[in-house]
């Protein structure tokens, strides 16, 4: 049954997204607000806005049993999760279950199993989807040798039951692995009490890549292409890119095979991402985890394939088969999305809620900006600082990181700071142009000079 | 918001800093004010939180019957039922009962009143912070 009424258990830019593509498929909308968003724009397009609780999260956009009467009384048929808060708890969709409301995301035991860490790397290894080599339990230092040898060094010597860097040394060769065994299996023991080890190959310069994936629950999964989204602080991404453009054509279609193939083999519903470590210099990439949500990222992915994910999830949480084959899906040009948050970067991206004072975006063909701010908006202290995301598309990557640093130099934001100036010095770096950048660059390269700059 | 990120960030840090204190003592509440910020941290059964609820001025002759108090829905919920007009109830004694899916949970009055009127439908979705009813204070 296709939805009529669609709940919206979100807040900010992605429920004003999901209402606005809800209303192109004639679908009323209903969206949730805590006490401090009551004046969201969300709320404001949507046919009716619920309070759910006071501003703290935990107490309104994190109760899932608040949401889901919420949406049963209101009477909503549909609830769309958007990302974060409860996008990937499976109490949701079984709640949404058991009181009739389809839920607009994968089955609640897909949820469950992906969310588990082992779980889903044995998913990934029994759909044929590469793993970082690694090892067993290391046993002794002459293990470490030879395991380092088959493995490829440099290699992470990792305590089994660690955590936080504790017990993890870094070996270039066998001599390092034989003396790093000592110090990390020590650590380990002072550490949890448990000196078992194991190894990994240690990506050095790895790029963060990821294929965004619909499925229609039963085995039929369509893909749209890799994102790269190598450009990360604490690994919070700011910069999203699609295509990958540091990957051959032929590593690219054994990626997307990779990334279907998993999704298929647990029959997925709805829209995900299969994240990867891609190492760069071997040409290989590895699974990191599946992300079972719509993600922030996914306007880039829209932008090159032309199709409204979210529209086409709702569709399919509605009952509906894909509304397209893979043969359909044309992956053209390059799109480039930043992720602008009302935080100061010469203040250590201190997060800085405030009243926007002017508000004044780029516009244009090939320009595009998600977002749910406007003059006279106010940005709450309660939840995270993003004010929008501004997405262009060019012909290739150059010219779409020309785009951006204009559309960037014309986009007028007054009363909070925000990190357009960072987003504008970023794509300008010779290291960014020349595309020779990786998960730790910014943190590692650009911002230590950024620093310096700006003091 | 008119306070700036380090007022907010401190009024936090103060916040935690009485919550640490009222929990590892035998007090009911902690109620501070300062120049800038008050703050109100009260244990369930203690009396009501004077910032959402602001001090009535005093009663003049017209007003004997003493200041109102509005009971409102500390979050989204099917109000099921509520006490009628002039009822009488003492401190803690439940004024209505709401309902989250299956679950039942009641609203009790943090004064000793008479309910004076009634301002939601039993049956009806009540959202957060909306007048369930209004007490006025036994004098």
């Amino acid at each position: 049954m296709a939805i009529k009424k669609l709940f919206v258990a979100n807040r900010g830019e992605i429920a004003l997204r999901i209402v606005r593509a809800a209303q192109s498929l004639n679908i009323e909308t209903v969206v949730a607000v805590s006490d401090a968003d009551r004046e969201s724009a969300a709320a404001r397009l949507a046919d009716r806005a619920i309070v759910l609780g006071p501003a703290a999260a935990a107490k309104s956009y994190l109760d899932p049993r608040l949401v889901v009467h919420a949406a049963k009384e209101s009477g909503c048929d549909g609830l769309h999760p958007g990302y974060g808060f409860l996008s990937e708890r499976a109490i949701l969709p079984r709640l949404c279950a058991e009181h009739g409301i389809a839920f607009v995301g994968p089955q609640a035991d897909v949820i469950d199993a992906l969310g588990d860490k082992l779980k889903a790397r044995a998913m990934a290894g029994a759909a044929g989807v590469p793993l970082v080599p690694g090892s067993d339990c290391v046993a002794s230092a002459a293990d470490a040798r030879v395991e380092g040898r088959r493995i490829g060094f440099p290699v992470l010597l990792k305590a089994a039951a660690g955590g936080g860097g504790r017990g993890m040394v870094i070996a270039n060769n066998e001599d390092e692995a034989e003396a790093g065994f000592h110090r990390a299996s020590a650590e380990a023991v002072a550490a949890f009490g448990d000196g078992t080890l194991f190894m990994e190959r240690f990506v050095p310069e790895a790029r963060h890549v990821e294929v965004q994936l619909m499925g229609d629950g039963h085995g039929q999964v369509l893909h749209f292409g890799e994102r790269d989204c190598s450009v990360q602080r604490r690994y919070q991404k700011l910069i999203e890119e699609a295509p990958c453009a540091a990957m051959s054509d032929e590593l690219r279609s054994r990626l997307h095979e990779a990334a279907v193939a998993l999704a298929a083999s647990v029959n997925y519903r709805n829209a995900g991402t299969a994240e990867f470590l891609f190492d760069v210099q071997r040409q290989e990439f590895y699974f990191i985890e599946v992300n079972a949500r719509i993600q922030v990222e996914h306007p880039v992915s829209e932008m090159i394939s032309g199709f409204d994910l979210v529209q086409e999830q709702i569709r399919i949480a509605g009952g509906a088969g894909l509304s397209i084959r893979q043969d359909d899906v044309r992956l053209s040009g390059h799109a480039i999305e930043c992720r602008i948050n009302a935080e100061d970067p010469a203040r250590d991206f201190m997060p800085s809620p405030g009243t926007i004072a002017r508000w004044e975006p780029p516009a244009g063909p090939g320009t595009r900006l998600d977002s749910h701010m406007s003059a006279g908006a106010t940005i709450p202290p309660f939840y995270d600082s993003m004010v929008g995301k501004l997405i262009v598309h060019g012909t290739n990557r150059a010219n779409a990181i020309d785009m951006l640093s204009d559309a960037i130099d014309r986009f007028v934001v007054e009363g909070v700071p925000t990190t357009l100036g960072l987003h504008r010095a970023i794509i300008a770096h010779p290291d960014f142009v020349a595309n020779r950048i990786h998960t730790r660059w910014l943190e590692q390269v650009f911002l230590p000079d950024f620093g310096k700059q700006a003091a | 918001m008119t306070m700036n990120e380090d007022a907010v960030r401190k009024a936090v840090n103060d916040a935690r800093a009485l919550l640490a204190e009222l929990i590892s003592s035998h007090w009911q509440e902690i109620h501070v004010v300062s120049s800038d910020t008050e703050i109100f941290i009260a244990r369930r059964d203690a009396s009501a939180n004077p910032l959402l609820h602001p001090r009535q001025q005093e009663p003049t002759e017209a007003d004997a019957t003493g200041p109102e108090l509005p009971i409102k829905a500390p979050h989204v919920a099917t109000l099921v039922e509520a006490l009628s007009i002039g009822a009488v109830v003492s401190a803690g004694q439940k004024v209505a009962t709401l309902r989250v899916l299956d679950n039942h949970m009641d609203v009790v009055s943090p004064i000793s009143g008479t309910v004076v009127r009634i301002d939601a439908e039993a049956g009806s979705l009540v959202q957060y912070d909306d007048p369930l009813l209004l007490l006025v204070q036994l004098t």
